[in-house]
């Protein structure tokens, strides 16, 4: 059993981390004082970090409430709530995978003939590909069909875990949103290639947000989301002939100046930028 | 297949409320093995696993005048209080014994299916003169692990020059490895770092190197999954193992794994040899089987 896991099985881990990550930030942001160990300084801070081009990005935090939700870091985490920094991180990362859990299932349904709408089948082997291979091998269309089957699952998974976590250690989880019908062709490359690429932001979204906690632990859990986001994109991209990465792309940033090749490190985005992304999907 | 590699992770339990301090110094070890890794995902034995999959336990030692009358008799054990350095170093050095392991591997990996070469011990590697997409890619995952080994040396370097680890000699058995063998246990390799990241990352004691670390973890996971879908191909068989953890497994998420669980626990020296650098290479038998690879000293 690992950090939140625990918090989430344990009611006295529970219990301390909102003490040391709910109760006390909330007590300072509402005092305006926003003290060194819940949204401010060094420690709470995402550690330095540099844009494509070498260049330090500053990043800084505040405490804002309004009625009814608290907005911890709306600096950072524009419109996204919660009463800690690791809260809003959290649901920062619960709205993503709420996102790509819809996506995928809409893929899925497409890809399998069915309406979009189609909540996930109980059973995953009941999915057959109805669509075109999008001039894919026969071997790549049949292993790009079993991961989007495979990855709809696990990215329900993703945010039902996330979603848990958050209620179990007190805090508020972010709603469902509707999404719109998103805009692939009607064949598995198509398809493949959107969701490769929601993969890739996923990617650099959980990279981007994770050092924003303030807890090693907790940095761990939400690092056990974002390895599997960086396989799920490069395991399409090798069934797409997509390079596997990771790749650099525009708005990318980096964790080091320097990167002794352009695949060598990941790549991330701020949740500013995610959050701005996403906005695209929302109905 | 899958479900017995994630069985043998999962046995083990992270011990609760840990910190880096109480994770590095929980147990008095032997000093028999300076330190040591072990890529334990599957069974090096000769009675190989029945998926077909093999596992290689690399153990490494800097002082090889601990193996000096080992021979048969020596029970090896190794944790992470013997791996060099303290606080953010000590995670580092960690790290960068599973780069330059995986490095050296994706080196010989890339020799036996090539054009051949030698171990790190200097056994011959012939080679199967193939070429292919898994040569490929083998060949950039090798290029990026090397670099990755190079900037985590270089951190743990800028921290305190005289404890980080010093280079190891690797020997994994590739002379016996047909195609599907190697490519099995470099996926082996790689699905065991990114275990090893994910439950090394919150022993740092600061988050200085956080994001570079998570930066590398990500990569792992990359390479892990090319891997597993090389090996899902009509080419290799098709084989049932899976890109990423299913979703009924562990909520779709990768298992952390603390640096003790990734760490050698157990075996016993069976031999020596004396390598022409001076140092030594043990074979170790134990329930997974292994090796001891030990540097000039």
């Amino acid at each position: 059993m690992h950090d939140f896991d625990e918090i989430v099985s344990n009611p006295m881990m529970r219990r301390a981390f909102m003490t040391r990550f709910g109760t006390l930030c909330l007590g300072a942001a509402a005092l305006g004082a926003v003290s060194a160990g819940c949204g401010s300084g060094s420690d709470n801070d995402g550690p330095n970090v540099y844009d494509g081009n070498g260049n330090t990005i500053t990043t800084t935090s505040t405490g804002t409430t309004s009625s009814g939700l608290t907005f911890f870091d709306p600096t950072n985490f524009p419109n996204v709530p919660g009463k800690s920094e690791n809260e809003v991180v959290l649901n920062f990362a619960l709205t993503l995978e709420y996102v790509e859990a819809g996506l995928y299932l809409q893929a899925l349904n497409v890809a399998s003939g069915r309406d979009r709408a189609q909540p996930l089948d109980a059973n995953p082997a009941s999915y057959t590909r109805t669509v075109g291979d999008g001039g894919l091998t026969a071997d790549f269309a049949r292993q790009a069909f079993d991961y989007v089957v495979q990855l709809a699952y696990k990215e329900r998974a993703h945010a039902t875990f996330v979603r848990d976590a958050i209620v179990a250690s007190g805090g508020t989880p972010v709603p469902e949103r509707a999404l719109k019908n998103a805009s692939f062709g009607n064949d598995l490359r198509s398809i493949g290639t959107f969701l490769q690429n929601r993969e890739e932001i996923g990617t650099r979204a959980n990279l981007g947000g994770a050092p924003f906690i303030t807890d090693l632990n907790l940095i761990g859990t939400v690092a056990t989301l974002y390895t599997t986001e960086a396989r799920h994109a490069a395991a399409l991209a090798r069934t797409l002939g997509l390079p596997t990465g990771p790749t650099r792309r525009d708005g990318d940033n980096q964790v080091t100046p320097n990167y002794p090749s352009s695949d060598t490190f990941e790549y991330f985005w701020t949740p500013t930028q995610v959050i701005s992304d996403l906005q695209q999907f929302f109905a | 297949m899958k479900e017995s590699v994630q069985a043998n992770f999962s046995t083990h339990e992270e011990p609760q409320g840990t910190d880096l301090a109480r994770v590095f110094h929980s147990s008095v070890m032997t000093r028999a093995l300076a330190l040591g890794l072990g890529v334990a995902a599957l069974s090096r034995s000769a009675q190989a696993a029945p998926n077909g999959f093999r596992s290689v336990r690399a153990f490494f030692d800097d002082n090889p005048g601990n193996y000096s009358t080992s021979n048969g008799t020596a029970t090896v054990t190794i944790d992470s209080v013997q791996i060099p350095g303290s606080g953010d170093q000590k995670v580092l050095n960690f790290a960068l014994a599973l780069e330059d392991l995986e490095a050296d591997l994706y080196r010989q990996a890339l020799a036996r299916l090539t054009g051949g070469g030698t171990s790190g011990t200097g056994t011959t590697i012939p080679g199967l003169n193939l070429g292919g997409p898994d040569v490929d890619y083998l060949n950039t995952f090798g290029r990026v692990e090397r670099e990755h080994a190079a900037f985590v040396r270089s951190a743990s370097q800028s921290i305190d020059p005289n404890n980080v680890i010093p280079v190891f000699f690797y020997d994994f058995g590739l002379e016996n490895l047909d195609r599907l063998g190697v490519l099995q246990l470099v996926y082996a390799a790689e699905l065991t770092g990114v275990s090893a990241y994910l439950g090394a990352t919150p022993r740092f004691a600061s988050k200085t190197y956080v994001p570079a670390a998570s930066a590398i973890l990500g990569t792992e996971a990359r390479h892990t999954a090319v891997i597993a879908g090389l090996l899902n191909s009509s080419q290799f068989g098709q084989q049932p193992v899976s890109v990423a953890p299913n979703y009924n497994e562990n909520n779709g998420r990768d298992t952390p794994l603390t640096p003790d669980q990734i760490l050698v626990t157990g075996g016993t020296v069976a031999a020596s040899v004396t390598l022409p650098n001076g140092g030594r290479i043990n074979p170790v038998t134990s329930t997974n089987n292994g090796f001891v690879f030990v540097s000039p000293g």
